[in-house]
């Protein structure tokens, strides 16, 4: 149920961003593109947390909204000042993606036996993994 | 929810006297339960989409339905990749094949393009040989033959001779720096037109880019890192030929003139070379001049 909800949630943002009548000028898609980053990881981080039982709605909320819009305005400055700042962006952020995708994929991995985190990902069970 | 009556009668108190002394746990208890009313609202909320965090002040517990935010976030992060992909899409609609298909299809036409311009010098010099035979029929037709022969050259339809100047543009041999504008590294068809038009101003009876001769429907254009003349794809060097007075070399050297401009271009490397020679042999226009759209009007009409 969980898993199928975040991936109900991307095809229908998918959906969105295909058919709102307006589109992104050339010049923001950088921007946009390393926003987007900041934000999977804000959600791969969230995921980590909700598996490993830490999951904070606070946390999450301000660490997404936050990212995105640092994230795309630091590439901004960057822009204005001739540094391209997004590549720190970019370093930092595809290494948390990498290291946030490695302990969801353990997690799933743990053990044998009892039910999987898959599975009570699925059933939202919110028993502490 | 007995409690926030309580909570809300503590408020309007001081206008009616001090409140009834209570034991200090039961106040604690009132404080506290007057809190929860005030925070209900939203922990009704949060109750009701499963988000509400268990024990207050305790980080470890979680919100029975947490993939919800990230659900909802991911709803933004799709429509940005949404938005992103048209965007990306739009910027570059043609992928690698189209590119290769494009390619073929340009070659298999070029090559269709000069095949049929070796036919119509073919046609024209048998034009010519019919022409000669029908002037020596009498005296009309050795005018006609003569007067055609003269429009021939004016159309720039035969090779044509004399004294002119030879112009060679080169690109610059150095890769342009980083942060440096690559635009005044090489020779652009704007110079190639300002080139003609001034040996033109300057009185030449016959220009040419490259052996396309420069006639009245010819074009100079850029494609891609090519010039089009004529519809013929050519590259650096250019050479541009002009048959004319002398003053063809003073008209580019000119002050502020087009040898000037292409300081830019000379000063990264680029050539610009002027010759002056006494005979210059420039090549007849060999595309079409068919008329398929105009029709001449009638002279007096």
């Amino acid at each position: 149920m969980g898993l199928v909800l975040i991936l109900l949630g991307l095809v229908i943002g998918l959906a969105i961003g295909f058919w709102v009548p307006f589109s992104l000028p050339v010049t923001a898609a950088k921007y946009v593109s390393v926003a987007f980053l900041a934000g999977l990881d804000s959600v791969l981080g969230g995921a980590r947390a909700g598996l490993e039982s830490k999951f904070d709605l606070g946390v999450f909320v301000s660490g997404f909204c936050l990212n995105l819009i640092l994230a795309g305005g630091l590439t901004w400055l960057g822009d204005l000042l001739g540094v391209e700042i997004y590549q720190a962006a970019l370093v930092t952020f595809g290494m948390r993606i990498f290291l946030n995708l490695g302990y969801i994929r353990r997690s799933f991995l743990k053990k044998k036996g009892e039910p999987s985190d898959l599975e009570r990902l699925i059933s939202l069970d919110s028993r502490p993994l | 929810m007995d409690s926030a009556p309580i909570a809300e009668g503590k408020a309007p108190a001081p206008e009616g006297g001090p409140p009834p002394p209570a034991p200090l746990g039961s106040l604690e208890k009132t404080l506290e339960e007057g809190l929860d009313s005030r925070l209900s609202l939203r922990q009704r909320v949060w109750h009701g989409l499963g988000l509400e965090g268990g024990e207050k002040g305790e980080r470890a517990t979680q919100p029975a339905n947490w993939p919800l935010p990230l659900a909802l976030a991911c709803v933004i992060l799709g429509a940005m990749v949404g938005l992103q992909y048209r965007t990306q899409a739009g910027d570059l609609p043609v992928h690698l094949d189209d590119r290769r298909k494009t390619l073929e299809l340009v070659r298999t036409l070029e090559g269709e393009r000069n095949r049929m311009s070796s036919e119509i010098s073919e046609l024209r010099a048998r034009l010519a040989d019919l022409e000669q035979a029908s002037a020596q029929v009498g005296t009309v037709g050795k005018q006609l033959q003569e007067q055609l022969a003269r429009s021939r050259v004016e159309a720039g339809l035969t090779g044509i001779q004399g004294p002119g100047i030879v112009v060679t543009l080169s690109d610059s041999p150095r890769t342009p720096p980083l942060n440096v504008d690559p635009y005044f590294f090489i020779v652009h068809d704007v110079d190639l037109q300002a080139l003609v038009n001034e040996l033109w101003s300057a009185g030449a009876e016959a220009v040419s880019v490259n052996d396309q001769r420069v006639v009245a429907r010819t074009s100079i254009r850029c494609v891609g890192p090519t010039v089009l003349v004529n519809g013929v794809r050519i590259a650096a060097p250019y050479v541009v030929k002009g048959i004319g007075p002398n003053d063809l070399e003073t008209a580019l050297r000119m002050p502020g003139g087009f040898l000037d401009s292409m300081a830019p271009l000379i000063g990264n490397g680029g050539e610009v070379t002027i010759n002056r020679q006494a005979e210059v042999r420039i090549l007849p226009f060999e595309g079409s001049l068919a008329f398929r759209y105009g029709r001449a009007v009638e002279e007096g009409k």
